[in-house]
Formats: structure tokens, C-alpha cells, sequence
């Protein structure tokens, strides 16, 4: 696996002196040790975020949408943005796990596993969002199922939503068997070292009788690749098809033929500023700074910058093209995002997407781990506000200034937000408790225990 | 009964009955195929089923129409004929009941007033009939509503009649107070009670202005009004009249009006309003002028000055009196300029006999005064007798003010033994001044007749509630010769008795006033109607038609000119000097939504949007655009108004086409005895007006300072923007260019691709056409949309938020100069697009073209994704964000139509043209093996509409009226661009705003 033709003095991928030993024991420590206080800290706050979410959850399915701020006007609010924004999030783990796969990217083998992880649990958090905020979800949740039924029933093939639907499941099918795949051979190593009984069992269970044989190895290999291989254009096409939901549509704003490569940007921009916000999190609370190290957040942190920039990019062209096209539409949408009464979502959008990632260019500032980890939320934030403000300002003043119309979430709107992320960090947190985050037999794979350094 | 068990075998030898003698001897071989243990559970089974047999199931008897009313089919509506008691203007109506119950409220196209169309208020009274805060039975007040309790009638006619008697024999006189009284039976039954209980009759309706009475009688003598025909005027002139929303008759009015502007008809009327507070009938003016208020009646000076004095006209005595206001001596003061003035002289001059000018709204600053100047010019220019015909003045009882005035000081003498008050709110709208509420106290005897409790009726010894009008017998003349009946379609709901009725019983007589009706009717009205048919005939076809017209000659032509001149007695109330004041002035309107108050606690009302602001559940003050930057405050802002003796405080609407300094609100909000509906919904602004020299001053009230609260309320306003940001999204010309080209203003359409293919349409394919030129605004249509439709009221939180419910609604866009912009009225509702936008993007197919080019809403499909709205150019889509449907108040439900779905919580809904209704007719047609005709199938908006602006019918029939407008040269698409094809066509707005030929 290794290669010597690399001349340049490359930063070691884990700090040296560890042994595979030293690997499996600290990736497993988590798992085969009482978890810290720390982690319960971090639990009990994302749980009581959920539940707060879970509470005002209810009000929404008794009385309706009506809790929400959603109006005649603006009929899609900060559901559809969480629902884009969490599907954004879930971009980041398969395009470090597949597409970084294929082009050899070997440092991705320290955060792969935790970056897929987030990727399950992101999109599991999104398609929350679809189901309840549609009027009536009791239906809603399968009706835009094509299934055979007496009522005849079908679906609309031509509808964005309907093309969501399958997009998104397909992605969370190829993103869970990519990952569990991946996840196998180190399932077997936690087998292995289990010393309790039930421990045992479970693990035995979840590793589906892995040996570690060559015949073994020969077959995950492929089908690694594989599915690497799959997931590869799913990366690209989820968030193509969810950006149908608004290019495909006749509204100013929104009807705009950038959308697919600007939202897959964004999406990869989002996802990974997501990365380094967790794993910054996971090598503090899980002591794995010896596997993720630096190195690889400054990886991460060179994508984001590249990211940020073609969004920036799409920003921009998007006010070009509708300056360009001469439609009157087009250019009061744009004109109106930067100066309308949702100005301020905008501006905060530019800043947090396009201003902030400028501070990488700095190799310093770049590997500031504090840096680093407050940039990452504010371009979390900015990419929320995107998904905010190409859904609410194109809304909110459409085509006739009749209907023109402000929007205001209410509490249920942040109560319900809030509780996703709660949703997705709880399921994070007991993930980092179960299963391996760093996926040890690839972090083994490149190795040289006994050298002061592989090159 | 048949199985036979599956036996286990050991070997193959047993399984193939090897050593069968082993398993079954012989003898035990089976012979039935009922062994003995089955044989016993059997027989008990059937000996417990023999017990059992005798016991008969509960019954439950369900009793199908076996007798039904004659009348009544299940599924077919039927229609009465009645008459609207809402105003003096006495429409004509068609009550339809589905079931037993009144559903919807139509005009009656035969009634001669309001030909087919009906007002907002007189379409929402039918919710009023079902309103929860009726009262269920007679009260007894004692002045004091925590005292009050339920009486039984017998009781109440014993105390009242007791009463009564004492009072007559005390010498005291008997009053009763009504609003205006149009109605010939009800008027004679009150004469009579009074020559038995001595008293008098008065009235009082603060919407009415009654100022022009005062002057009608000063000028010419009689206190009567003419009927004015709106019609056949070439030239309308209108000082501040809102004769298109509550001023006299405003359906028949709108009507007429209409008529003049229909410019496809080769003429085109020219309207010139001059107000001193801005109308909906100043909205749909070709000439708009904001003056202050008072200065209109200078600008009437000048005009009669340039016709009379310059043309020698009319007596020598008037032309002293003008002879200070020329029209270079006021045109400046009155901020027009005297080209202008001239030219509406001159215009008024050229159309002499076929002009009309009409004077102001109730309350104007010198509106008597105003009114005889008025009189003189329609004398002058011999309209007077033409256009305003006096052959069928209505036979209206309504006394002057200076009778109510004399009505109070004989009750502060204590000569009022007892008071009696119907239809009307006087302690909530007379004047402070008068001191009626303190007189009160001196009557020993106040009955109050409100079915809902007001702030009057609190004040009561009894409360004695009368029926809905559509649960009571009564009749209205509408003009001499035009009378109509008002029948009862539904039992009272409520433990109620008409005010007739009481009247009766107090009386003394022991008739029902049906009888009394019938009577009066054989013996009044039928030897007038020379019908020659017997009286039941007559009386049959007069509760047919719903009215019994007997006019005198042929109605459509103009009458001769009358040579009636303005009495000199007239001049001598005319004001010698005339100062106009400066500073800020109040003026108070009555209300579009709820006149003075009577129609508060309505919902539908609450809930249209006004047709100046779009505000609803409010009154605002208006300030125009100019003082709104003076004074640093915006929309929304409370501030608080002080004048002489009231202060109040109202949120700020900034509205345009209002003279600088002038403020203006409405009247009849802010009532504080009101049921649920109507519970701190404005702000009561009586408390303004003044009593100046026995007549009610609302124009004109001097405010002495302005401060904010610093409170800024949300106003629950339906539309975004007034301005069209430039987007062609309406179109318009002025007369001229349209008789060049009458094309203009309209863009040539542009032709666009189409991914799609047509859809085809082998039948029908039902389209829509609105011509923008005669809408007014009135927003009519909404409530005959929500009659029909069910759409649901959701109150002001709702509706502040943006989620108003109405399937149509009226955009208003302003045009040009900011302090005075034209304005133009879109109707907007779904387009029925042949693209449409929102059918692609369904993912559950709930929204789907019909073969008849209808855009089908499927409720019980949807799972409320809500894309369709987002991707509606026309944002018509209506989503119901909570269960709107289970927050009617009981009894309100009655008033539903069962044909259409009430749609549910989470579920999209919209305009569906009807499909009801096109259905009805469609069945109809089927049943009678013809084709469906061209005009017979109206959608609800149309058949309220009072200007006729909207036609629907078949795209697919050549000859039909609205493929005729879709395709003339003034029709046009909203958002052609978009490539939504929408089936409904608009026409340019026309304004005669320029010199023409």
C-alpha cells in the first residue's frame, strides 16, 4: 500500500512510536472502558436538546403546522432548510470514504469511520423533516411511496419531491452498507479482545463470523471498492436532486441551473466543516489526537477553504446570471436577498461562507485546533442561513408583489431545529460508545511500527 | 363437518392401513360422519339456539322522507325570495336552503335595486342568523347586565303590557326609535300602536346621510330622496358620496355606475371625485382630488359659479351669492388647479341633462349647505329630473335630526313614559353631546329588540330580541312602485319574536303579524298593483318573485328634465363666509365592513380585507404618505389623537390619495358589549364626533396634537406590496388611446415553447374573463366565495401572519404620483393555468387538469407537501396550517354548504371555479336532454359581482361571451411570461381621464 516514490518530506499520518497494539487499545478504549465524564456531559446536553425538540414535537402533530411559522406565502421555512442542510451534512462522510477512497487519499483513514457515522446519522436527522412538515404526516409518510394499494393510487414521477424521495433513501442504503462494510473487520477485533460474555455475542453477531481470512480480505476488498465505486455519484447526485426541489421549480431564486454543482459544493463545504467540528469534539473527549491528528483537520480545512470558495463563486455568478438574463424576476430576487428584509440572513451567509474560510490561507491559523473548531461552526451556521435564505427570501416575495409576505419562525420552528441536532448528536455520541471511530485495521494498513517515522 | 382427523402413522405398513385391525375394529367402524361427542355438542348448541331465538334485537327505527315537506328534496336546493333589511337600500334577495337551512344569501335579478347582485354586509348577514351570541329568549335587563335574567314572552307581555298602561295613564308619551323605516307594513303597524299607547316614531341611522334630506327639503320642499341614476349619467360628479360602498344604495348604484363604463359599448361616462376623505367610490374616479375637508363645498361654489354666473343660468339671487367664489378665487385655496376646474365645468356644461352630482358622505363639514349647492348645479344643468328622477322617490320615513334632538329633551323633561328601540345602537352612536344616554334614566319603560346584546340594549328594562330577517314576515318599499316582501325560510333558531309581533301583542290585538302583512298588503299595496289577478295569485307570485314592481312608464329611458328651480328659502342656510381650516382634521367614515356597528360581530366581515388598507379585524387611521413622513411614523404605529373632549388611539395606516393634513378612520369598531367575534376588534371612534347647530359633524373634526404611543401593532394586512415594482402585471390606458387603438396598454403577447404536450379538451374547457376597467374593489366576490365555498374564517392572528383563507382575492396596485396615484383593482384567484405549475410538482398527484380545463384540488389526496403553493406564480393556494374547521362556532355550521368539502387540518385548497355549480348546472341540462347555455353557468364571484366584471362560461363554445372578451383586444394574462397559460383572461383598465371627443 505504501509508496516511496514521495520524495517531499510528508507529515506522518499518526504520531510515531505506536505500535498496532497501541491502536487497537486506544480505538477500543472507549468501548471496553467506562465512558468519562466528559462524554456524559456531552450526552446529557445533546439529549436534553432532543428532547426538547421531542416536546415540541407534539404540539405540531396535535394541533398542525399552524405552530410553526410557515405561511400562505412562505410555505416552506426552517423544516426544508434543516432537511437540506442535515442532507448537506451527510455529504462530507461519503466523499471522504468513497470518492477519497479511489483517489489513494490515505490520510482519510483516520476519520472515514466517524465521518460515515455522521453521514447515517445525518441523514436519518433530514428525513425527519420531510415527513413532519407535510400537513398531514400519518399520510404523508407513505403515500409518496408508489406501493400497490386498492385506492389506485400513484405517484407523481414528475415531482422533485418524488425524485427526493428515492434519492435520499437510495443514498442512506448505499451510505449504511458502505459503512457497516468498512465497519466489519474491526467489529471481529472487538469480538476478539471482548473479555465478557454478552460483549462477545453481540459483537460476534455484528461481525458476521469475520475471520480475517485471505479469502475474506479478497472479497471485502472488492466490494469495498465497489461500493465505493456506487456511492461515488450519489455524492454528487443526492444533492443535485434535492437542489431540483428548488431549480426545477418556477420560482425567481430558486429556478436556477447552477443549483446542482452550487448545492454539491456547499453540501461538501458543510459536511466537512461538520467533520472537524465533531472530531475536534471526539479526540478530545475519546483521546485519539495520536490518529487524528492535526495533519488530517488541516486536510479537511484546506477542502473547506476550496469549498468555501465555489460557493463564493456561485454567490456571485448567481447575481451575475440574473443581472445577465435581464429578467425583471430574476434580478429583484437577487437584488431583494441583498437588500430586502432578509438582508441580514444574507449578509450573514457571505460573511460565515466566504469571508471566514479566507482565515485558512494561513498555514498557522490552518492548524489552530481553537481556529479551527470556531470556524467550523460558524460556516455550520452560514451554511444553515444559505439554506435559509434561498428558501425564505425567494418565498417571501415572488412574482406578484401582492402577495408578499414576511416570515418569522416561531419557537416551535428553533424548539424542533434544536432537537435535530440533539437527534443527531445523541445518536453520534452512543456510536463513538459501541462501535471503533477510527477505523483501526486501515490506520494499521499504513503503519511502520519500529520506525521513528514511514518515511 | 367433513374432515376426518389426520391419523399419525409409525411405519409405512401402518400409513398404507397394514393391521388395520389394530386402528379400527369392525364394529366401530364409522357410519355418519358425526361421532357421538360431536353428536351432543350439536343438539346442545341447537337447544341453547332454540332458547335463544325469541329475543328480539333493540329497535332502532330510521325514518326515511316517508312524509317529507312538499318542498324539500334532499341534494336540490331551494330558493326564496326575500328582501335584505340590512340598509335602507332594501335589495332584493334569494335565499338558498339546503335541508331546511338558509346557506347563501344572492341577489334576486328580478328585484329592479340591486338586479341580481348583493353588498358584502347584506351577503355576511347570513352568518349573523347563526351567529352563537344570539340571545335565546326575552331578558330582563333592569338596566344593569349583571342583573339580568331569562324571562319567559308571557311574562314579558305581561310586565310590558302593565307598564305601558301605566305610562298611558301618567300622560306619558310612547316613543319608538327605529332605524331608517322603509318598510310600508311595519311603519303602519308602529302608526297604529301609537295612536293606542300615544307617541311619536323616530329614526336614526348614523350611515345614512340624512343631511341630504335635510337639504332636499330646504331646496325643493319635500323630504324625500330621488333615485339616482347612476345609469344613464354621461358625467358623474361626486363630492366625497361613497355611492359604490355605503352611501343610499350602493349595489343598485355600482350597478349603474357600470353601465357608464363599459367601453366596448362605443361611450364611456367620465367620474370626478372631490373628497375630503379618501372613498372606494374616490378609488374608481377618472379624476381624483383630495381636499380638506369643507373645501368641497367651495369647489361646488366655483363650479356653480363658471356654470351659473359665466353662462347666466338659474336665478339672479344666486349669482350674488357666488359671485366671491370664482374659480381663480378658490382654486388656489383648494389646491386645484383652475384649468381643471374648468374643464370639469365645461364637461358638466357639455353634458347637460345626462350629468349627476352627487353630494357627501354622512357627516360631511356643511353637508346641508353642500347638498343645496348640489341641488342648484343638478338644477341648473337640468339633470335634476333626468338623471336624478323624483317619480319614484322611495317612501322612506326619516326624521330629521332635530327630532331626535327633541326626543331627548323630552325624556330629560320626563315626558317619555316609554322607549322602544329597534335596529339600532344609539347609546354606542349618537353624539356625547346629545346626552341620550343620561335621558335614558328618565324613561321609565326601555325596551331594546337586539338580538345580540349591544350597548344599548344593556341599558334596557327588557330585551325583547327579534328575529333574524330571514326568520320573519315583513315587507320594504325600495322606490314608489317597487315594493318586495321579506319572508321567513327558516323557524327562529333562537327563542325570538319579531318586533311586529311584540308589537301586536302590546297592542293588543291577537293577530299574527303575518295576517296583519297579508292584510295590509290586500288592502294597500294590491288596488295599487291593478294586477287583475285575484289577491292570492298576486300574493303567490309576489313571495315568487320576491317583488311587485308597478312602476308608471317605461323605466329605461332618461326622464323629461323637471323645471323645478332651487327654492330660494334654500340659500338662506348656505354659510356666509367660507374659511377652510388648517392643521390636522379628523374625519370619520362609516364603515365598509360593519356601517355603524350593526354588522360587528361578524366574521366574514372582520375578515375581508378593507377595501382602501387590506387591513382586516381593524380600524386604522388613515394619514396620508406626506404627514405620515412629517410626523416620523410608520405603519402599524400607534399614536394617540386628541381633539376637543376625546382622545384616541389607533395604529397608523399610511394610505394615499388623502389630503395632506387629513386623518381619517371608521366608524362602528371598537364596540365593547359584543359577542365572541367582535371582542376588541378596533377602536370605537364615536366618541369623535361632534353635534354642531343639530346636525352630526364626522368631517372635518379638528385634532389638536398627534403623539406616538410608542406601541406598534401588526396589522393583519392580506396584501405584501401596493406597488407593481414595475412587473406588467396590470395593464392600463386612458379612453382616448383606447379609441385609437383598443389595444392599448396591452402588450403584444409573447409566444413562448412548451414542453408539454396540450392537453386536449373534447368538450367544455371552461375559462374566465375580468375586465379590471369595471371592478371597483368591493370585495363582493370574497364573500360570495366564502359563502359558497366554505372557506373559513381564522381570525386576525392568523390572517396577520399570512394565512387568510379566501379563495379570491383583490389585488389593488397603485399607479404614478405617490400623494395622489391612480389605482386599478385585480381580482386574483386560481388561474386554472394549462401549465400549471403546481400539478408537476405534486408528488402524490393530489392536484391534477381535469378534461375540462378545471385545476382540481383532490383534499382527500393531499399529504400537504405545500410545493404547490411555492411553485404558484399567482400564490392563490390556501393551506389549512390548523383545523380551522373545528373552531366553527355552533350554530355556524348550519350554514355550510353540504356540496362542498370542508376541508380538513393539513390539507391545500383553492379556487375551484365553482365546480359545484358548473356540476348543478351540467346536471341540469342532462336531465332536460339539452346543451349546457352560454351564461348559465355562474361561479360565485360572478353572480355577486355588482358591475358584471367577471364572465365565465365555455372557451370551447365559439359564440360564448367569454371567448368574445378572451379574445378582444383588451385582454390580457397576468405573468404571460411564466408560460402557465392561464385560463383567465383580464381586461385592461380604462380611464376617461383626458379630453375626448
Amino acid at each position: 500500500m505504501e509508496s516511496n516514490a514521495n520524495l517531499l518530506n510528508r507529515e506522518s499520518l499518526i504520531t510515531p512510536q505506536r505500535s498496532y497494539a497501541d491502536v487497537s487499545r486506544d480505538v477500543c478504549r472507549p468501548l471496553e472502558s467506562f465512558p468519562t465524564g466528559r462524554w456524559y456531559v456531552c450526552l446529557m446536553i445533546s439529549l436534553g436538546a432532543l428532547l426538547i425538540g421531542v416536546v415540541a414535537g407534539f404540539p405540531l402533530l396535535r394541533d398542525g403546522l399552524g405552530v410553526l411559522g410557515i405561511n400562505n406565502v412562505v410555505a416552506w421555512g426552517t423544516f426544508i432548510t434543516n432537511f437540506v442542510f442535515w442532507i448537506g451534512i451527510g455529504h462530507a462522510g461519503t466523499l471522504i470514504s468513497a470518492i477519497l477512497f479511489l483517489f489513494r487519499q490515505r490520510w482519510r483513514t483516520a476519520v472515514n469511520r466517524s465521518a460515515e457515522a455522521m453521514t447515517i446519522f445525518a441523514v436519518m436527522t433530514a428525513g425527519i423533516f420531510p415527513i413532519l412538515h407535510t400537513g398531514r404526516p400519518w399520510y404523508g409518510a407513505f403515500w409518496l411511496f408508489p406501493y400497490p394499494n386498492q385506492r389506485q393510487l400513484w405517484v407523481n414521477f414528475r415531482s422533485p419531491l418524488e425524485w427526493d424521495v428515492w434519492a435520499v433513501s437510495t443514498y442512506f442504503t448505499i451510505s449504511l452498507l458502505f459503512w457497516y462494510l468498512g465497519l466489519i473487520p474491526d467489529i471481529a477485533s472487538v469480538r476478539d479482545r471482548a473479555k465478557n460474555k454478552m460483549r462477545k455475542l453481540v459483537y460476534t453477531i455484528l461481525s458476521f463470523g469475520w475471520r480475517g481470512g485471505a479469502r475474506h480480505w479478497n472479497h471485502y476488498e472488492m466490494l469495498y471498492l465497489l461500493l465505493a465505486a456506487l456511492s461515488t455519484p450519489l455524492v454528487l447526485s443526492v444533492h443535485s436532486i434535492v437542489s431540483f426541489d428548488f431549480a426545477v421549480s418556477i420560482l425567481p431564486g430558486w429556478h436556477t441551473t447552477i443549483f446542482p454543482p452550487y448545492f454539491v459544493a456547499g453540501a461538501i463545504f458543510s459536511g466537512f466543516a461538520m467533520v472537524v467540528t465533531l472530531l475536534v469534539i471526539a479526540r478530545e473527549v475519546f483521546n485519539l489526537k495520536d490518529y487524528i491528528t492535526t495533519y488530517h483537520l488541516e486536510n479537511m480545512n484546506k477542502i473547506m477553504l476550496l469549498t468555501g470558495m465555489m460557493v463564493g463563486y456561485a454567490y456571485i455568478m448567481e447575481f451575475f446570471i440574473a443581472w445577465y438574463s435581464g429578467n425583471l424576476y430574476e434580478r429583484f430576487a437577487f437584488i431583494n436577498r441583498a437588500t430586502g428584509p432578509f438582508a441580514w440572513a444574507y449578509w450573514i451567509m457571505m460573511s460565515c461562507n466566504v469571508i471566514t474560510p479566507q482565515i485558512f490561507w494561513f498555514r498557522k491559523l490552518r492548524r489552530s485546533i481553537p481556529i479551527m473548531f470556531v470556524v467550523s461552526l460558524i460556516i455550520n451556521v452560514g451554511m444553515w442561513f444559505e439554506r435559509f435564505v434561498i428558501i425564505v427570501t425567494s418565498l417571501h416575495r415572488d412574482y406578484l408583489p401582492s402577495s408578499w409576505e414576511y416570515y418569522v419562525p416561531t419557537r416551535y420552528d428553533w424548539a424542533i431545529t434544536l432537537g435535530s441536532f440533539g437527534f443527531f448528536f445523541t445518536f453520534f455520541l452512543l456510536f463513538c460508545r459501541v462501535l471503533p471511530t477510527v477505523a483501526m485495521f486501515e490506520v494499521k494498513s499504513i503503519m511502520k511500527p519500529g520506525k521513528e517515522s514511514y518515511n | 363437518m367433513s374432515k376426518k382427523k389426520e391419523k399419525f402413522w409409525g411405519s409405512l405398513e401402518q400409513a398404507e392401513d397394514v393391521g388395520r385391525e389394530f386402528i379400527s375394529p369392525p364394529e366401530k367402524q364409522v357410519v355418519s360422519e358425526i361421532d357421538r361427542r360431536d353428536f351432543l355438542k350439536y343438539m346442545g348448541a341447537g337447544m341453547l339456539l332454540a332458547t335463544m331465538a325469541c329475543t328480539r334485537r333493540p329497535i332502532e327505527k330510521i325514518i326515511p322522507y316517508v312524509n317529507r315537506p312538499l318542498e324539500v328534496t334532499p341534494g336540490v336546493a331551494n330558493w326564496y325570495a326575500s328582501t335584505c333589511t340590512g340598509c335602507a337600500a332594501s335589495c332584493g334577495v334569494l335565499v338558498k336552503t339546503r335541508e331546511g337551512r338558509p346557506i347563501k344569501l344572492e341577489g334576486n335579478t328580478d328585484h329592479p335595486v340591486n338586479q341580481g347582485a348583493l353588498c358584502i354586509r347584506g351577503q355576511a348577514s347570513l352568518i349573523d342568523l347563526y351567529n352563537p351570541d344570539r340571545l335565546d329568549g326575552p331578558i330582563e335587563m333592569k338596566r344593569d347586565v349583571t342583573q339580568k335574567g331569562q324571562i319567559s314572552w308571557a311574562v314579558l307581555d305581561r310586565k310590558i303590557q302593565v307598564k305601558l298602561d301605566e305610562v298611558k295613564a301618567r300622560g306619558q308619551s310612547v316613543y319608538v326609535f327605529t332605524g331608517l323605516a322603509n318598510s310600508p307594513a311595519t311603519s303602519k303597524l308602529i302608526e297604529e300602536f301609537l295612536t293606542v299607547y300615544p307617541g311619536r316614531h323616530v329614526t336614526y341611522d348614523a350611515s345614512f346621510p340624512a343631511e341630504i334630506l335635510d337639504a332636499f327639503e330646504q331646496s325643493y320642499g319635500s323630504r324625500s330622496l330621488p333615485r339616482y341614476r347612476f345609469d344613464q349619467a354621461r358625467t358623474i360628479l361626486s363630492f366625497g358620496a361613497d355611492f359604490l360602498g355605503t352611501w343610499v344604495s350602493p349595489v343598485e348604484f355600482a350597478k349603474g355606475f357600470s353601465k357608464g363604463r363599459r367601453v366596448e359599448s362605443g361611450s364611456m361616462s367620465r367620474f370626478v371625485a372631490i373628497e375630503p376623505a379618501l372613498t372606494l367610490t374616490g378609488t374608481n374616479a377618472d379624476l381624483y382630488f383630495p381636499v380638506k375637508p369643507g373645501d368641497e363645498l367651495l369647489v361646488a361654489y366655483a363650479l356653480a359659479h363658471e356654470i351659473l354666473v359665466k353662462n347666466a343660468l338659474g336665478n339672479g339671487i344666486y349669482h350674488t351669492l357666488l359671485t366671491p367664489y370664482s374659480i381663480e378665487n378658490v382654486a388656489a385655496q383648494v389646491g386645484i388647479k383652475a384649468a381643471i376646474l374648468k374643464k370639469i365645468a365645461q364637461n358638466l356644461l357639455d353634458h347637460r341633462g345626462s350629468g349627476l352630482i352627487v353630494g357627501g358622505n354622512p357627516g360631511a363639514k356643511n353637508a346641508a349647505a353642500l347638498q343645496v349647492v348640489v341641488n342648484l348645479l343638478n338644477s341648473a344643468l337640468e339633470n335634476d329630473g333626468a338623471t336624478l328622477d323624483w317619480s319614484l322617490s322611495p317612501s322612506l320615513v326619516s326624521t330629521s335630526l332635530s327630532e331626535l334632538v327633541d326626543l331627548v329633551s323630552e325624556m330629560k323633561k320626563g315626558n317619555v313614559g316609554a322607549l322602544f328601540m329597534l335596529d339600532s345602537n344609539a347609546v354606542f352612536s349618537l353624539p356625547r353631546e346629545l346626552g341620550f344616554t343620561e335621558a335614558l334614566k328618565k324613561v321609565s319603560l326601555f325596551v331594546d329588540f337586539s338580538n345580540q346584546l349591544n350597548e344599548t340594549a344593556v341599558l334596557a328594562d327588557f330585551v325583547a330580541p327579534q328575529t333574524h330577517f330571514l326568520e320573519s314576515w315583513g315587507d320594504r318599499a325600495a322606490y314608489k312602485g317597487v315594493l318586495s316582501l321579506v319572508q321567513p325560510t327558516i323557524a327562529p333558531l333562537m327563542n325570538s319574536r319579531s318586533f311586529e309581533d311584540s308589537l301586536l301583542v302590546w297592542k293588543g290585538a291577537t293577530t299574527s303579524f303575518y295576517d296583519y302583512l297579508r292584510n295590509f298588503w290586500q288592502n294597500e299595496i294590491y288596488p295599487k298593483a291593478a294586477t287583475g289577478v285575484g289577491f292570492e295569485a298576486f300574493w303567490q307570485e309576489a313571495l315568487q318573485k320576491g317583488v311587485v314592481d308597478y312602476r308608471a312608464g317605461d323605466d329605461s329611458k332618461a326622464k323629461l328634465a323637471s323645471s323645478r328651480s332651487v327654492g330660494g328659502q334654500a340659500l338662506g342656510t348656505l354659510p356666509a363666509t367660507i374659511k377652510s381650516q388648517e392643521g390636522f382634521q379628523l374625519s370619520l367614515m362609516p364603515s365598509l365592513q360593519v356601517l355603524d356597528g350593526r354588522f360587528a360581530n361578524n366574521g366574514w366581515l372582520y375578515e375581508l380585507p378593507h377595501a382602501l388598507s387590506k387591513v382586516t379585524w381593524d380600524n386604522t387611521l388613515s394619514i396620508s404618505p406626506e404627514a405620515a413622513k412629517d410626523l416620523g411614523v410608520v405603519q402599524g404605529e400607534v399614536v394617540r389623537i386628541e381633539g376637543d373632549g376625546f382622545s384616541l388611539e389607533l395604529p397608523i395606516f399610511v394610505q394615499p390619495k388623502l389630503y395632506g393634513k387629513s386623518l381619517m378612520t371608521e366608524v362602528g369598531y371598537g364596540r365593547t358589549v359584543i359577542g365572541r367575534f367582535g371582542e376588541k376588534v378596533g377602536v370605537n371612534t364615536f366618541p369623535a364626533q361632534k353635534l354642531v347647530n343639530q346636525n352630526i359633524v364626522w368631517q372635518g373634526i379638528t385634532i389638536h396634537s398627534i403623539s406616538k404611543t410608542g406601541i406598534r401593532e401588526k396589522l393583519a394586512i392580506t396584501q405584501g406590496s401596493f406597488n407593481t415594482h414595475g412587473r406588467p402585471v396590470v395593464r392600463d390606458a386612458s379612453y382616448s388611446e383606447f379609441l385609437k387603438d383598443p389595444k392599448a396598454g396591452n402588450e403584444d403577447s409573447t409566444h413562448l415553447m412548451t414542453l408539454w404536450t396540450k392537453h386536449e379538451y373534447k368538450g367544455h374547457r371552461w375559462g374566465m374573463a375580468i375586465d379590471t376597467s369595471l371592478c371597483i374593489g368591493c370585495g363582493v366576490c370574497q364573500i360570495g366565495c366564502q359563502a359558497e365555498n366554505n372557506v373559513l374564517v381564522v381570525g386576525k392572528d392568523q390572517v396577520s401572519i399570512g394565512r387568510e383563507m379566501s379563495w379570491i382575492r383583490i389585488d389593488r396596485y397603485f399607479k404614478g404620483d405617490t400623494a395622489n396615484p391612480e389605482v386599478v383593482y385585480q381580482p386574483m384567484l386560481c388561474q386554472h393555468c394549462e401549465n400549471a405549475p403546481c400539478e408537476t410538482v405534486c408528488p402524490v398527484l393530489a392536484t391534477v387538469h381535469s378534461d375540462e380545463g378545471l385545476n382540481q384540488m383532490i383534499y382527500n389526496r393531499c399529504v400537504g407537501t405545500r410545493y404547490c403553493s411555492n411553485n404558484c406564480p399567482y400564490k392563490v393556494r390556501r393551506f389549512n396550517y390548523f383545523d380551522y374547521a373545528e373552531q366553527i362556532h355552533k350554530p355556524t355550521h348550519l350554514a355550510l354548504n353540504p356540496d362542498v368539502t370542508v376541508r380538513s387540518q393539513g390539507v391545500m385548497e383553492k379556487c375551484s371555479f365553482c365546480t359545484q355549480r358548473i356540476r348543478e348546472v351540467k346536471d341540469t341540462a342532462r336531465t332536460e336532454k339539452r346543451v349546457v347555455k352560454d351564461g348559465e353557468i355562474k361561479t360565485a364571484c360572478q353572480q355577486s359581482c355588482p358591475t358584471d366584471a367577471i364572465v365565465f362560461g365555455d372557451i370551447n363554445d365559439a359564440n360564448s361571451m367569454v371567448l368574445r372578451w378572451q379574445q378582444g383586444p383588451r385582454a390580457y394574462r397576468v405573468l404571460e411570461e411564466v408560460n402557465a397559460l392561464p385560463q383567465i383572461a383580464y381586461m385592461t383598465k380604462i380611464r376617461n381621464h383626458e379630453e375626448t371627443t
